[in-house]
């Protein structure tokens, strides 16, 4: 306790100083070091169960010649995610599926951020042109087809890496 | 882009995270999931294994909500809150105990020419943990975000749920009773 000037005047106020400051340090540096030690004994099981856990997700359906074409908004979202990562200089932010009546397949909007000085326009392309790709690999030909008519460049934030 | 996933920042991990990347997940656990353990325990009065199930579920949930995650909050603070409401129903599905008298009594003091500093630092910290228990759970929450996790007025308010303000009085008072339950300590 009392690392700071702040908490040092707020602890005497509270009569904390009747411990020394160093004290209360190695009282807190104790408990930390116990439970750490029990941290590393499990945090690998943890870490291992905590990957395994399953997202619910909504379905999308699609319409093709066949039939409809159902899949999962999460295995969507991850598959183009992946995909898209191979564009460089530039990083998805965000990708948003849109759906209509019946769960329907009715777009994707894809949120993009670019490494500052980057050229945005090329991206936005090269993005936007392996989108359409992939998600014609995944769906298939389906109605309407997949196409990408409008793209809309929105300098939101810049922020840290 | 370009760089590693150990360089990026939180909120660009749990936007990867949100969508599915497993990788980001796995960063995130290791740079909070020790902390939220640390807080569980305490906030579990010491069992461990109480703590584990709890800092397991505030982890799934997690995972189930990262995609709704959008960065109004610091995801080191949106963790803790969490966490914190897990543990919160943990402990409301606990048997009430009965308290012991040793929680009544002063705690004693060691000798200063006391046995080697590995024991002393172990009565220290059971000292600490016992007088922790004795705190109201908001003082106690307070206490431990503050402390223990380095946390902001401002983020543990978030966490908690209430104001700056009422986590100044709430860590004051705890710093008061912490303070005449180790004063032996001085």
């Amino acid at each position: 306790m009392a690392m700071t000037p702040q908490n040092a005047h707020e602890s005497n106020e509270a009569g904390t100083a009747l411990v020394s400051d160093a004290r209360w340090a190695a009282a807190i540096t104790a408990s930390r070091a116990h439970t750490d030690a029990r941290w590393v004994e499990i945090s690998d099981r943890m870490r291992a169960r905590a990957l395994r856990v399953t997202r619910r997700s909504l379905p999308i359906t699609a319409q093709a010649p066949s039939g409809p074409v159902h899949v999962s908004e999460q295995v969507l979202i991850t598959y183009l995610r992946d995909a898209l990562t191979a564009v460089p200089g530039a990083r998805v932010d965000d990708i948003i599926i849109a759906v209509g009546a019946q769960d329907a397949y009715a777009g994707i909007t894809v949120a993009i951020s670019a490494r500052y000085g980057e050229p945005l326009l090329p991206i936005a392309d090269a993005m936007r042109d392996l989108a359409a790709a992939r998600l014609r690999d995944l769906l298939g030909d389906i109605t309407p087809p997949v196409t990408v008519t409008t793209m809309e460049v929105h300098i939101d934030d810049v922020l840290e890496a | 882009m370009d760089e590693s996933v150990d360089d990026v920042s939180d909120l660009v991990l749990a936007r990867s995270a949100g969508m599915g990347d497993r990788a980001a997940f796995a960063t995130i656990f290791d740079r909070h999931a020790a902390a939220m353990f640390r807080y569980a325990v305490n906030m579990l009065d010491g069992d461990l294994d109480a703590a584990e199930d709890a800092v397991q579920d505030a982890l799934e949930r997690a995972w189930s909500k990262l995609p709704g995650f959008r960065g109004e909050a610091q995801l080191r603070t949106w963790l803790f809150r969490i966490t914190a409401n897990v543990v919160l129903s943990a402990r409301r599905r606990r048997r009430p105990i009965a308290v012991d008298d040793e929680l009544l009594t002063a705690l004693p003091a060691l000798a200063e020419t006391g046995p080697v500093h590995q024991v002393e630092h172990a009565e220290l910290r059971a000292a600490l943990e016992l007088a922790l228990t004795e705190l109201p759970w908001r003082q106690r929450a307070a206490w431990l975000l503050r402390e223990m996790e380095g946390l902001s007025y401002d983020e543990i308010a978030d966490v908690l749920q209430t104001s700056p303000a009422v986590v100044r009085g709430q860590l004051h008072r705890a710093r008061g009773t912490l303070a005449v339950r180790m004063v032996q300590w001085r």
